[in-house]
């Protein structure tokens, strides 16, 4: 991976609708995409992860702002013009063509000699393992097949950066993490920049280089997996990736008083009135007693199997979820309304100043 | 199963059948009787004073091409009739490649509105089909005559000097044909188009085709089932068409149609009349035939 950009969006402002009823999809969105990374645009729905893809593929005009493709402006080019393909959320294939043919079109169309395009064609097949059905109609295809036609399809013209729209929402779960070990195993083969549109983040945090957290038309936080999930920015990006925690508490010196009472350790604010976040899995129970720690309550046991959510009452009725790994005797020893003493990694604890 | 079952399905079959019967009296009576009455004169010689003579004469189907010398009985090519034919056929091309070039655009228009104008455009498609074809085309005979509206304002605005003859001539009943049959072009496209799936539109130009590249390779290969419907639906009743060639063709500028009529009436050649008949069935059928099956392999091989 080299540190050149491989898409760059500039203050891109998406509306839709005119005047008092206009809608802004993106508000404001600059972002660096890297060549050759495996980038993920993460949101909810309606979040506008998918009108950002969208303006990249050239199928919208940005409202305002610039994008850029390796350094070129790209905002006015139409979709045929830019060396940009996509893989459509409903794979969006031919039925009129075979399977080759699907894959080949992309080729034809850039006017490619006829050798050529079988050659790619047949290379294509090949990585996504579809050879032995390269003269059959996309109608008699799987779900699971006419996605990799469509991902074959796509990167077939070996375009400079590869849009993948929420391509895996249509498949069950099985078939759908090893389409993810397949995704990340093309890009990592093709060297492609890949950006990927989903709102399931355990998709994004396994498969991305780097994450696009986005809500409400904005993009919140950009970071690794590992930033994103041990270091968010804010409430929004803490609550939509994984469990967490929330646990409002007031600055006093270095220390933190929570709203309940007890006092902890944290690392530094600048706000006087912050709220602390601390992951579920990074939550200890100890008995009554112990020096330093929160005084709750057991509201309710969930049995996971691998592991055992304690949900927790804090004095002031703040509710807090332990992620407690079950031990091989099956029994913690925690029982339903019993006294206990909560304490954080000091290390896990992030401060949010909001 | 058991004999009352058994016997139950039976008489269901049987009623089955009695519904249908209504249906194929009619048929029969309707549709058949006649044709084979129309078939078998096409074999009679003609009779004195129209009508025909009992008996066995392939005369009618000589007619067809040829004339016989009223003196030495020899046969030469009924140039006449030959024109009429190529005529018909022309303009009925004609007016099947325009209704598409026309209705094409029309119908896409149409299956890209929202669905409740969708409806209200489909109902303005079809209003012409609420006044007798008669009056429509006297219509149309006010428009083109030569002090018809089109040449008064023409003249009006300076610019033409002369009016110009269009009435009475091929492109009067060209453009007659192509408003008549325009509908059952749209109609068909519409109802393809209306089940294209406009996702592939964004496909297609994401892969490097050009708007026209996305017309030939994508949309018209999947929406041939409506282009193969509408022109069949055009092209069969322009061939055998008889009011608009009769009213904006004048009596000079005939048409299978009105060739036949003519036997049956001043010309006083049933069997004439019922081998042309005939034999235009046999032509459209043959045509059909060939266009179908032409057009099934093409989508067979893909594009």
């Amino acid at each position: 991976m080299t540190d050149s950009i491989a898409v760059e969006a500039r203050h891109v402002v998406k509306a839709f609708g005119q005047g008092e009823t206009a809608v802004r999809a993106l508000d404001d969105v600059s972002v660096n995409i890297r060549t050759g990374e495996f980038f993920t645009l993460l949101g909810p729905s309606g979040c506008g992860k998918t009108t950002l893809l969208r303006l990249i593929a050239g199928f919208e005009m940005p409202s305002g702002g610039t994008i850029l493709l390796e350094g070129a402006d790209i905002t006015t080019l139409p979709p045929n013009k830019r060396p940009v393909n996509t893989v459509f959320q409903s794979y969006a294939l031919f039925p009129h063509l075979t399977v080759a043919q699907n894959v080949g079109f992309g080729l034809q169309m850039l006017g490619r000699p006829k050798a050529e395009v079988a050659a790619t064609t047949a290379r294509m097949l090949a990585l996504v393992k579809l050879e032995a059905l390269a003269n059959r109609k996309t109608s008699q295809l799987s779900g699971g097949q006419q996605q990799r036609v469509a991902l074959a399809r796509a990167l077939a013209p070996a375009p400079k950066v590869l849009l993948l729209d929420e391509p895996l929402s249509a498949l069950d779960l099985k078939l759908r993490k090893e389409m993810q070990i397949e995704l990340k195993r093309l890009q990592l083969e093709t060297g492609i920049t890949f950006i990927f549109v989903t709102h399931d983040q355990e998709e994004a945090l396994t498969m991305s280089d780097r994450i696009g957290v986005m809500s409400a038309g904005k993009l919140q936080q950009v970071g690794t997996p590992k930033e994103i999930y041990n270091n968010p920015v804010n409430r929004f990006v803490a609550s939509f990736i994984g469990e967490s925690n929330f646990l409002p508490a007031t600055r006093e010196g270095d220390r933190y008083r929570l709203d309940c009472g007890a006092t902890l350790a944290a690392p530094a604010a600048k706000s006087a009135r912050v709220t602390l976040t601390v992951r579920p899995e990074q939550v200890r129970l100890a008995p009554v007693g112990e020096a330093d720690a929160i005084p709750a309550t057991i509201t309710n046991l969930v049995y996971f199997g691998t592991d055992t959510h304690c949900h927790l009452s804090l004095s002031d009725g703040t509710e807090v979820v332990a992620r407690l790994q079950s031990p091989a005797t099956g029994d913690a020893g925690w029982g339903l309304g019993q006294a206990v003493a909560l304490r954080f990694v000091p290390e896990a604890i992030q401060v949010l100043e909001d | 199963m058991s004999p009352a079952e058994q016997a139950e399905i039976t008489r269901s079959a049987r009623n089955g059948w009695l519904l249908s019967a209504p249906a194929l009296v009619v048929l029969t009576l309707a549709a058949i009787g006649p044709l084979a009455i129309v078939v078998a004169y096409s074999f009679m010689p003609a009779g004195e004073y129209g009508n025909v003579a009992w008996g066995f004469s392939l005369e009618a189907w000589q007619g067809i091409l040829f004339t016989k010398d009223i003196f030495d009985g020899s046969l030469a090519w009924a140039d006449a009739n030959l024109t009429i034919f190529w005529r018909s056929v022309k303009l009925s091309v004609l007016t099947t490649v325009f209704a598409f070039i026309v209705g094409f655009p029309t119908a896409w228009f149409i299956a890209t509105r929202p669905p409740k104008a969708r409806a209200m455009w489909l109902f303005l498609i079809t209003i012409p089909f609420w006044t007798n074809l008669l009056i429509r085309t006297f219509a149309i005979t006010e428009i083109i005559r030569k002090e018809g509206l089109l040449n008064t304002i023409l003249l009006k605005l300076h610019i033409i000097s002369q009016p110009f003859e269009m009435i009475y001539t091929d492109m009067a009943v060209f453009i007659g044909m192509t408003y008549v049959y325009l509908p059952l072009m749209v109609l068909p496209l519409f109802a393809s188009l209306d089940r294209f799936d406009m996702r592939l539109l964004e496909a297609a130009y994401d892969l490097y085709a050009n708007p026209w590249q996305v017309l030939r390779r994508v949309i018209m290969p999947i929406v041939k089932p409506g282009i193969i419907a509408g022109s069949i639906l055009v092209f069969v009743p322009s061939l055998g068409a008889y009011v608009t060639p009769r009213l904006l063709g004048g009596g000079k500028n005939m048409m299978i149609g009105n060739f036949i009529e003519l036997q049956f009436g001043q010309g006083r050649n049933w069997p004439l009349g019922a081998s042309l008949s005939v034999m235009l069935l046999i032509i459209v059928t043959g045509a059909l035939l060939v266009y179908v099956r032409y057009a099934n392999r093409e989508t067979r091989n893909g594009h």
